[in-house]
């Protein structure tokens, strides 16, 4: 139905957004489609507080690939953004699951089109552990910390710095007394989410498994990796935007594009 | 394809070439156009936070539209052009963004959004809801369209922020650098012997005629406003003295943030009793069976 200003509800769209149904909740995902897609790429998005910054770009990022021939799939883990559950109740392993779930159901759209990984931050270590389970014929990682913790660390001491600045002498309180907190089992909310001693202690586990680019023998050829470290001129892809007038929020990435395309351009070519 | 996830439906509405992406939270006992009791229901749309997608920061927009629709009125948040996953054109950098958003940038847009979800989904009208840009862009658009029926404004600001006087800067250098937030307190103490009456150079004229229109039409407001959002200029004040009472209810925010903590919480017990007030809901709807419970307010205190 048309309204006077011209808009209506659109019943289909390019990009296709759903949900989908997994181990009671319901994960989102839109779906980047493509004309005659020659590899499927799943994104494996950063963690909960850095989500807000990186979208933009990380949508950019996937609308790219669908332009050139590469079907995207990105998605919120769950109890993140659009997907539903809690996020108190989640845990580095069932962001795991989710990343195998989503990247089982991409395959199965046609198994004979390559199935690419791509993280950023913590999606990088997420991906790199499926990538190392026989998961995809590459994995590319953008910004990967060497542990989940790590990322963590970073949106504490966001917290602290946000306390310092807009809380009264008495609710400002130092790093050590929030990871003593979590260390006692009690949550903390960094960035309002809450982030819970299990999901702490967890995060000390999933380490980066690819230390450098290179390939190995799978399953399926030759399965190959990169690792990219992002740099500031990359922001709000990595680090907090918005915060300042002078902040980036639309970075001119097509350098980063243009490279990171050509690589997996190359990995294709190379089966 | 499977875009409902129980109490929550994914809706793209095409509008000026964009596809605008949004999420509808319908209430328990909605089926798309409830008729309740002979009367339509009232809408919350809730605009983006900043530049954040349509979740907020710390998914805060999707705990509200919850718990708003648990009251009984069906919530959208929807994700301006460029924003989150809505197509269309997004500015280099956030002063882009914010300069947009006060030439009134996002009006037409926003009063699509607003007529296209009245009409589909049956509502007698929509209240809008919105954080510092959001909000100004929901006053924007409440003025534009007949179909706003109320607005929900967190910190809105009433001067250009690309037009920096230099005690604007001042100002900003004050907020934002410890030496300054000291000076900062010594001046609140000398501040009303130095307060001026007249608006200021950079004042967004535009946005409190639209202010003035929309207290002389009576529609209902809430507004939080915070002493780092008046500028060095109480434009509150000033709005208190030179428009009509209107039906506008004023608070200064006395919480380090909306988005988490007790700020969350407080929000939400205000807002529930405003919307009770001036928007009853003839059923009390029972809840939905709901699969979230994302930041419930029992971790917070």
């Amino acid at each position: 139905m048309l309204t006077k200003s011209g808009y209506e509800i659109a019943e289909n769209t390019p990009e296709s957004a759903e949900y989908l149904e997994f181990e009671g909740v319901h994960l989102y995902t839109v779906l980047h489609s493509a004309l005659n897609p020659v590899a499927r790429v799943l994104l494996v998005g950063p963690f909960a507080s850095e989500r807000n910054y990186s979208y933009a770009p990380w949508v950019q990022w996937a609308r790219y690939l669908a332009k050139r021939h590469i079907e995207t799939l990105r998605f919120d883990y769950r109890g993140v953004g659009e997907s539903t559950g809690a996020f108190e109740d989640m845990t580095i392993s069932r962001w795991s699951e989710d990343v195998e779930f989503l990247a089982s159901r991409l395959q199965s759209r046609s198994p004979s089109v390559p199935l690419v990984l791509h993280g950023l931050e913590l999606g990088a270590l997420l991906a790199s552990r499926a990538f190392k389970a026989g998961i995809g014929r590459a994995v590319l990682l953008w910004a990967p910390p060497n542990t989940a913790n790590e990322v963590l660390r970073a949106a504490l001491l966001r917290q602290v710095a946000g306390d310092q600045a807009f809380k009264d002498n008495a609710a400002r309180r130092p790093l050590s007394a929030f990871v003593q907190q979590l260390e006692q089992d009690q949550p903390v909310e960094v960035e309002g989410y809450p982030l819970t001693g299990r999901l702490w202690r967890e995060s000390f586990e999933l380490k980066l498994l690819l230390t450098a680019d290179g390939e190995c023998s799978g399953g399926h050829g030759r399965r190959s990796w990169r690792s990219v470290t992002l740099g500031r001129n990359t922001r709000p892809l990595v680090g907090p935007a918005g915060l300042r007038f002078t902040d980036i929020i639309n970075p001119d990435l097509s350098d980063l594009f243009r490279d990171n395309f050509d690589w997996l351009a190359g990995v294709l070519d190379a089966k | 394809m499977k875009t409902t996830a129980q109490s929550r439906e994914l809706i793209t509405i095409w509008g000026d070439e964009m596809y605008l992406r949004g999420t509808y939270h319908r209430c328990a006992d909605d089926d798309s156009a409830g008729d309740r009791g002979g009367k339509r229901p009232i809408g919350i749309l809730l605009l983006n936070y900043g530049t954040t997608p349509r979740s907020g920061p710390g998914d805060s927009l999707v705990h509200w539209a919850d718990s708003f629709s648990k009251l009984g009125y069906p919530s959208f948040r929807f994700d301006l052009p460029g924003l989150g996953d809505s197509t269309g054109e997004l500015p280099k950098d956030v002063l882009g963004y914010v300069s947009r958003v006060t030439a009134s940038g996002y009006t037409r847009t926003v009063s699509g959004i607003v007529e296209t979800i009245t009409d589909r989904f049956g509502l007698q009208g929509v209240i809008i809801a919105g954080i510092c840009a959001g909000a100004v862009a929901g006053l924007f658009a409440a003025v534009a369209c007949e179909k706003v029926e109320g607005l929900l404004l967190f910190t809105p600001y009433f001067f250009l922020q690309n037009f920096s006087t230099a005690r604007e800067t001042i100002h900003r250098w004050g907020v934002e650098s410890r030496v300054g937030r000291v000076l900062r307190v010594v001046y609140r103490h000398v501040k009303p012997l130095v307060r001026r009456t007249a608006l200021p150079p950079n004042a967004n004229v535009p946005l409190i005629r639209c202010w003035q229109r929309i207290a002389s039409r009576e529609l209902p407001v809430f507004v939080w406003n915070r002493d780092e959002n008046l500028g060095n200029f109480d434009y509150m004040k000033y709005l208190r003295a030179n428009s009509p009472r209107g039906n506008i209810v004023y608070r200064r925010v006395d919480f380090p943030s909306f988005v988490e903590g007790i700020g969350r919480h407080v929000v939400q017990q205000e807002l529930a009793g405003w919307l009770r007030d001036h928007f009853p809901v003839i059923q009390e709807t029972p809840a939905v069976e709901e699969p979230v419970t994302c930041s419930e307010d029992r971790r917070v205190h």
